[in-house]
């Protein structure tokens, strides 16, 4: 498989995700940029996004069951009401991001970044990374 | 209906709830203690617990889901694994019980005292009065 740009990442995270997350093994160093993109209602379970800059991007019902958000860069992003049942967000910057009504929960939010981020109704299972991470949050 | 005792109350709560939410409305005076009380696996759906002092029960597992537990006494209770779903706990006292892995989402834990209690892997909505509740719990 050939190296791609962030243009057909979009398209292809969008296609055939199974296909990405191929991609991702083989090109694992590569800076993925998918700031102010639309995935709105997108089904992105199981998603390998870690590392990958999606600062404003609009997820808004988004299924991202399971997804791998690790050290994913999302400041100011549009996560409403998305599924992150599961996901790995470790390290996750999410600063002013917007996560009212997301289902977080099994989600893994150790070391996140979620100052200024907006959790009202979302829901979340209370470990003790969590409960750290989400201090900084408005609810 | 003639007025129960304590023995018969649980005894009732246990076999049919429905019928036990017709004796309160009939009673709604009465003082029930049910302390120590095995309720371990019980199906508790839309119990009406307002009030009842439950202190040191064994709720293991029960299902709780839209019970009214206002004001209820459930010092140093076993609520592991329980399904508290939609139940009201406005003015609950939880000081030192266990409700490590409980379902509390859509739950109310308005002025809620959780001081002591065990939280760990209890999922919950993050609301404000809830937020205010989990603070003085042990993670």
């Amino acid at each position: 498989m050939k190296q791609l740009n962030n243009k057909e990442l979009l398209e292809l995270i969008k296609t055939n995700l199974k296909e990405f997350n191929k991609y991702r093994r083989q090109f694992l160093g590569q800076k993925i940029n998918f700031q102010d993109q639309h995935f709105v209602g997108t089904y992105l379970r199981g998603a390998n996004i870690g590392l990958a800059n999606l600062s404003d991007a609009d997820l808004t019902v988004a299924n991202l069951l399971g997804a791998n958000l690790s050290y994913t860069t999302l400041v100011d992003a549009n996560l409403s009401f998305a599924n992150l049942i599961d996901a790995n967000l470790r390290y996750v910057n999410l600063e002013k991001a917007d996560l009212e009504m997301a289902n977080l929960r099994w989600a893994n939010l150790q070391g996140a970044n979620l100052k200024g981020a907006n959790l009202r109704g979302a829901t979340i299972t209370l470990t003790t990374e969590n409960v750290e991470a989400i201090k900084g949050a408005i609810l | 209906m003639t007025q129960l005792t304590n023995i018969d109350l649980a005894n009732l709560l246990k076999n049919d709830v429905k019928e036990f939410n017709k004796y309160r409305s009939e009673y709604p005076t009465q003082k029930i203690d049910l302390k120590n009380a095995n309720l371990k696996g019980a199906c508790l759906e839309w119990a009406s617990l307002q009030g009842i002092n439950l202190e040191g029960a064994d709720l293991q597992g029960a299902n709780l889901e839209g019970a009214d537990l206002v004001g209820a006494n459930l010092k140093g209770a076993c609520l592991e694994w329980a399904y508290i779903k939609w139940a009201s706990l406005q003015g609950i006292n939880l000081e030192g019980a266990d409700l490590q892995g409980a379902n509390l989402l859509w739950a109310n834990l308005g002025g809620a005292n959780l001081h002591g209690a065990c939280i760990e892997g209890v999922n919950i909505t993050l609301k404000k009065e809830n937020i205010e509740a989990i603070k003085e719990a042990i993670l």
